[in-house]
């Protein structure tokens, strides 16, 4: 082939290394960028009806939105402007605009600012930022518009969230007008897009006519009436505590399905378990990031060692088997990547334990070959209609061994809004090898008789719901996030967690508790009790055993006594992970020596 | 394991028979030769404890324990029972040699039985023994010894598996294990002795419940061996519904991926060498200062905030859960998608041995989910203080036993909802109509899908049978790494072996398959018009490449259009067509537009520069691009004077002036003033429209009188100029 397939990502490393770098320190892409931008005229600091001022509204939003996006996508930059102030701070010189946090990632000080200035009332804003009402909207807009182009970052969306509740500035002043209807032209044409986050004065409606549908820029002839503010504004004051991902394909590469007769997809990765952010390592001292260093030394000499001086081995058959990096790449090298069709089997034949790693899903890519679409169209549309799979070799990355994998047809779903739920395409099921299937022995086991069958499905029916993977947040990833954020604020407490995965029992007993107690007395002897094999195995290993049962060993009286080594490595491993102790080593001589030391005993 | 290994006896006939093969065909001795070599690999690679002892049948000479007299002759144990090894391998490899010597494969069976009887007692072997019969049984053989050896291998429990020709044996399939793929096709009509040995070993392995083999399957049989060795470990725990219902169920691993052994680092010279890691930890300072581990403290992120955590913080706050399997509920089965497991493995649970009443219970509840087609929802907890992890348990019932499969669900966080376009699925299909397949294109999809079918591939005479079934395929990765780990053992310095012909052959959808799709695929090819997009050079130009400021700053209509035309052309140009003026090099960019022979660029680049001026003037950090801007100014008055045009640089120049004061940026008009700019006029070119004299008052600094009679004109231009880019 004469051209080269666009492999975005490095293709010469195995395993699933996923699309993004933890933290998006990998570079790949651009950010979003977006600012606050706020009407700080007095108008916005008078209470109408309700409790809090069109202000502190605007402000809880934005620190909301911050909150939400240093874990939804910390790499995005954020900025807060204030206009219609009476002091100034903005690199053009402009009056009456202060830039409060200038485009950049949000931390901590951030959130902290936004909340002081909740806490401090209006008299303290008065002092400090001072209003205005000579301010030149065209102005604060420009300083926007400075702050993305001055951004050392690469900025793919850009947008700023104005925030007022005045429809008519520069009600007086028609140059003013004119000049803030210049800079939103300006700005929709660098790309900037300007979103009104608009606020009703108590028995005032909002007149876009007045000034504003010059200003904001909608599509064609798209209505002008605005959507509710309301329901805008809970939007952003909805907490979510969920990574963003951009939707981009890890790899564009050919699906073949026969000699020279490659289209082209784009393999996407639609679910992937999101783990729990890796720490960085911190200089006690003043709390900046340490990098680690890890070196390879010859041991006889001390010689830090470099690429070139390094092979990699294996030890078999009791000999060291060395090879070159090129080596082991070689090895793994199978051909160029892309999907190879082998050929079609029934969707049935796909079991259930045909599992080793997540799956991906495959959407043409009209990019890289024309025409792909329509054949990929035609695959789909058959293989849907007979109900059959593709299997096909994948190669993911050059040096990557194949896999077979199950293209499994997706038609597309709609909910009752229209909304895509499932895009159309191939999802890619991996398949296993016959390498990694183990063979079980079952044992005869007796099988359940009818009656007992009849009881569990009324069970079932009783205990059914619409399972969703919506409804369940990762309780340890939330908790993390909680913490995190706790810390960061200096909070004495973390956000309450609810987790989801922990059944409602209350609930399961109520909907079918006699039911299961009638399932137990058709299944269980009297006097049953589950696992009580197991547990009268355990006991059978001797009195260090039972005493772990009963829980009270006083781990301090024994080593007064001088009684540890009686005591099992279960129970003195559990006691020094409750003093956080250290032994020297998991063995039991240097747990116990660490918890003499403890008590001073020993 | 120590406990579980293994005692595995190696008969091989070297006698005449094994030597015998169609010419252009790979003889008996050879296949499994092969196929001993790889079970030696595998043992060898898997680090495995099993022993195994070699002993050959038909050799010309007789060493043997049994060896007596007239008894058990050309008999050869080759090598006792012991950790298999590299010179084993050797020895498997290079030094069988055929004979022409024909010997009992009874008397082998019994010198090897014997064998392991002897060199196992008092040993442990949790692995059992195993005797493995390599041949094509075309020697003569007594059986008297049938009944000693059968009562022998019971007592000793010793496993037969024996590999040879295909045995039509009646295929008990205690599990869904397909039949044998069928030998490929070329092997030698079975003599008479072959099927009087063939039913004997018939009797024997029914006698013992062994297993058979053909050589070709030798290799889907070496899976057999390396999978029954995992002696699984059973996840323990009650599955809890509600707080009054728990079954004891135990969780064995069914599917889990087999990594290749991983490599470690050691000095290219001496590969013997000692080797340690050492770890450091440096400030980001320009020095890089290293600091001592213990000045180190674990921290997160939070934004761009660094949160440091101390020790306490870890165990607090740490989620505390209990070791739990509890129910959340039941859900149909199509409420779980196929595409949304997770986890690195599937388990599959079965009640706890020897608990029959759990067994009982645990029935009841896979056949009710089966018969409602329905799944359950868990809450899983590996052990104490563990994340808890949501899965589903699905039935599966087999003649011989059910269990419930346990996969791995995701969370919320762990869905991505990204949208995509739709397709033109069904033929009124508004959306992306331009994609439909016509009737002629889809009956040709059609006929490759029928063509391709490897649901009942038949292969030779034998039925019909999936093909490329997960079970009896091998990753060929790992056959590949131990195949060259090999060689590097015996041969360090040796470049990689190719990639063995048995592997490759893996690789390829069936000859059958391909035989029969292929006026399908080329049906596909005339009717699917495929076209490769040349990828835009330009689009990875030095500008693009190196720029830090997209070029999105550009409004999208202003971008300049290329030709589509003039793709097709530029694809043989070795050099990179420059079609965009970007801000990193503009003045270069924009020379290199203007040189371009194949088009006339000269006013896209001139409008492209225009822009790339004000960009970099409204851009500029302070004045810091001031000068940059300069440059760009004069690159457009050069070539508007080389190209005549005086008034592309004439207009800008003067709108820039108004834009300037307008901006109250004058003394950037000024700069542009020292550096020399300043109109064309009409003694430099005849083209232009300006005196020497209007020019001069043009570039005079008066410009505040101009200003307040000007403004609303200005304002205007102001607007044009915004709108012009």
């Amino acid at each position: 082939m004469d051209f080269t397939w666009g492999t975005q990502f490095g293709d010469d490393d195995d395993e699933d290394n996923e699309e993004e770098g933890f933290l998006g320190q990998s570079g790949f892409g651009g950010r979003d960028g977006l600012i606050f931008l706020i009407d700080c005229a007095e108008s916005m600091f008078q209470k109408g009806d309700s409790e809090e001022t069109p202000f502190e509204l605007c402000i809880k939003c934005t620190k909301n939105v911050i909150q939400n996006k240093i874990i939804s996508s910390d790499r995005d930059l954020l900025g807060v402007v204030f206009y219609g102030t009476e002091k100034d701070k903005n690199p053009g010189d402009f009056k009456n605009v202060y830039v409060l946090q200038p485009l950049e990632q949000p931390g901590a000080p951030a959130v902290l600012q936004l909340e002081a200035l909740l806490e401090e009332g209006n008299d303290d804003f008065d002092t400090n930022y001072g209003h205005s009402s000579t301010y030149s909207l065209g102005d604060a807009l420009w300083t926007c518009q400075n702050m993305f182009s001055h951004s050392p970052h690469k900025i793919n969306y850009k947008r700023v969230m104005l925030f007022t509740n005045d429809d008519d500035p520069h009600r007086n002043n028609n140059s003013l007008k004119n000049q803030a209807k210049a800079k939103a032209v300006d700005l929709h044409e660098t790309g900037i897009e300007l979103e009104l986050m608009h606020i009703q004065k108590p028995a005032e409606g909002f007149d876009l006519g007045k000034l504003y549908r010059d200003i904001l820029y909608f599509d064609d002839d798209e209505n002008t009436v605005l959507a509710d503010p309301a329901e805008k504004f809970e939007e952003l004051l909805t907490r979510v505590r969920s990574k963003d991902h951009k939707k981009r394909a890890t790899a564009r590469i050919p699906l073949s399905l026969g000699k020279d007769l490659n289209m082209s997809v784009g393999v996407y990765n639609l679910v992937r378990a999101c783990p729990k952010p890796y720490g960085v390592k911190l200089y006690k001292k003043t709390n900046e990031e340490v990098k680690t260093v890890t070196d390879l030394i010859l041991k006889e000499t001390g010689e830090v060692l470099m690429p070139q001086d390094i092979k990699k081995y294996v030890t078999f058959g009791g000999k060291k088997i060395a090879l070159e990096t090129e080596e082991i790449k070689e090895i793994k090298h199978f051909g160029d990547p892309g999907f190879t069709l082998m050929g079609f089997k029934p969707r049935s034949f796909l079991k259930r334990y045909y599992y080793v790693k997540p799956a991906q899903f495959l959407y043409p890519d009209e990019t890289t070959v024309q025409g792909s679409t329509t054949m990929f169209t035609a695959l789909l549309k058959k293989c849907l209609e007979k109900d059959v799979m593709a299997i096909c070799k994948y190669i993911a990355r050059r040096n990557t061994p194949p896999r077979f994998v199950a293209l499994l047809p997706q038609e597309e779903e709609l909910d009752d809004h229209n909304v895509q739920v499932t895009p159309p395409g191939f999802h890619v099921i991996p398949l296993p090898y016959a390498d990694d299937m183990r063979k079980l022995k079952y044992d005869n086991m007796p099988r359940a008789k009818t009656e007992q069958i009849d009881k569990a499905k009324e069970i079932i029916k009783k205990l059914q719901f619409t399972f969703r993977s919506d409804s369940f947040e990762n309780p340890a990833l939330q908790n993390h996030y909680r913490n995190v954020e706790a810390l960061a604020l200096d909070r004495d407490q973390a956000e309450e967690l609810i987790d989801y995965t922990e059944p409602d029992v209350q609930r399961l007993e109520r909907r079918a508790g006699a039911l299961i107690g009638q399932f137990k007395d058709l299944v269980y002897p009297e006097g049953y009790q589950a696992g009580k094999k197991r547990k009268a195995g355990g006991a059978a290993q001797g009195p260090a055993a039972k005493k772990t049962n009963e829980e009270a060993v006083d781990v301090k009286k024994e080593a007064q006594a001088g009684r540890l080594g009686k005591l099992t490595v279960k129970v003195l491993k559990e006691f020094v992970e409750n003093l956080k102790l250290k032994p020297a080593s998991q063995r039991k001589a240097d747990i116990i020596e660490a918890i003499n030391d403890h008590f001073g005993t020993g | 394991m120590a406990a579980d290994k293994e005692a595995i006896a190696i008969v091989l006939d070297v006698g005449p028979s094994m030597s015998e093969s169609p010419p252009g065909t790979s003889t008996p001795l050879q296949q499994a030769g092969t196929a001993i070599t790889m079970i030696l690999q595998r043992k060898i690679f898997a680090n495995s404890k099993d022993e195994i002892a070699l002993i050959l049948f038909g050799t010309p000479n007789t060493a043997n324990e049994l060896a007596d007299g007239e008894e058990y002759q050309n008999i050869t144990l080759a090598r006792p029972l012991g950790l298999p090894d590299f010179d084993l391998l050797k020895y498997v490899q290079n030094e069988i040699q055929p004979s022409n010597i024909s010997a009992d494969f009874i008397d082998a069976m019994v010198v090897a039985l014997d064998h392991l009887v002897k060199h196992t007692e008092g040993k442990k072997f949790g692995g059992g023994k195993r005797l493995i019969l390599f041949s094509d049984l075309g020697g003569e053989f007594a059986d008297d010894q049938l009944d000693d050896i059968v009562n022998g291998m019971k007592q000793a429990e010793v496993q037969l598996n024996v590999i040879g020709p295909d045995l039509d044996d009646d295929d008990e399939d205690e599990d869904d294990r397909g039949a044998k793929p069928a030998a490929n096709g070329h092997s030698k009509p079975k003599s008479a002795q072959q099927r009087a040995g063939e039913a004997m070993v018939k009797h024997l392995l029914s006698q013992v419940e062994g297993e058979s083999y053909s050589f070709s399957e030798a290799l889907p049989a070496l899976s057999y061996f390396q999978n029954r060795k995992v002696k699984p470990t059973p996840w323990k725990c009650n599955l809890e519904i509600g707080n009054s219902l728990q079954i004891a169920l135990a969780g064995y691993v069914r599917v889990v991926e087999q990594k290749a052994p991983s490599f470690k680092n050691c000095y290219a010279k001496d590969i013997h060498a000692e080797v340690t890691t050492s770890r450091s930890y440096h400030l980001d300072d320009e020095a890089s200062t290293e600091v001592e581990k213990e000045e180190t403290a674990q921290g997160h992120r939070y934004g761009n905030t660094l949160v440091p955590f101390s020790e306490d913080d870890i165990a607090n706050m740490k989620l505390k859960t209990v070791k739990c399997f509890k129910l959340l509920g039941f859900t149909e089965t199509k409420n779980v998608k196929r595409h949304h497991f997770l986890g690195n493995n599937v388990q599959s649970f079965v009640a706890e041995k020897y608990d029959e009443a759990a067994g009982v219970a645990l029935s009841a509840l896979i056949r009710a989910l089966h018969e409602t087609n329905c799944v359950a929802i868990v809450r899983k907890v590996y052990r104490a203080n563990s994340d808890a992890k949501l899965g589903v348990l699905s039935p599966h019932i087999k003649a011989g036993y059910e269990c419930l499969f346990y996969n791995e669900i995701p969370f919320m966080e762990d869905v991505r909802q990204f949208t995509f376009g739709s397709l033109p699925l069904e033929p009124g299909s508004e959306l992306n109509k331009k994609f439909s397949p016509s009737d002629d294109q889809l009956r040709a999809m059609d006929n490759l899908i029928d063509s391709m079918d490897l649901s009942k591939t038949s292969q030779g005479d034998e039925e019909e049978e999936e093909a490329l079934k997960p079970k009896l395929t091998f990753n060929p990765h790992l056959q590949r790494l131990y195949q060259c780990l090999q060689h590097k053992a015996l041969n360090p310095d040796d470049p990689l072996p190719e990639l063995s012909p048995i592997i490759a052959d893996y690789l390829k959808p069936p000859q059958e398959v391909l035989t029969n799709c292929q006026t399908h695929v080329e049906k596909l090819k005339e009717v699917f018009p495929l076209k490769v997009v040349v990828k835009k050079k330009e689009e990875v130009s030095a500008k693009s490449m190196f720029q830090d400021k997209p070029i999105g700053d550009v409004p999208a209509s202003k971008k300049p259009k290329l030709d589509d035309g003039a793709l097709g052309d530029m694809k043989q140009l070795d050099k990179v067509k420059v079609t965009k003026v970007g801000t990193v090099t503009p003045v270069e960019d924009y020379w290199a537009m203007l040189r371009r022979k194949d088009e006339d660029m000269f006013e896209e680049a001139c409008k492209q520069l225009e822009t790339v001026i004000i960009d970099i003037i409204m851009g500029s950090f302070g004045a810091q691009s001031y000068p940059k801007a300069m440059e760009c100014m004069k690159a457009l008055r050069e070539a508007a004077l080389k190209h005549l045009e005086p008034g592309v640089f004439n207009k800008f120049f003067t709108q820039f002036k108004k834009e300037m004061e307008h901006y109250n940026k004058m003394v950037l008009f000024e700069m542009a003033k020292n550096s020399g700019l300043r109109l064309i006029d009409n003694e430099e070119c005849e083209e232009s429209t300006y005196s020497k004299d209007a020019v001069a008052e043009f570039m005079a600094d008066d410009v505040k009188k101009e200003k307040k009679e000007e403004e609303e004109m200005q304002e205007e231009d102001a607007d044009d100029l915004l709108d012009q880019l």
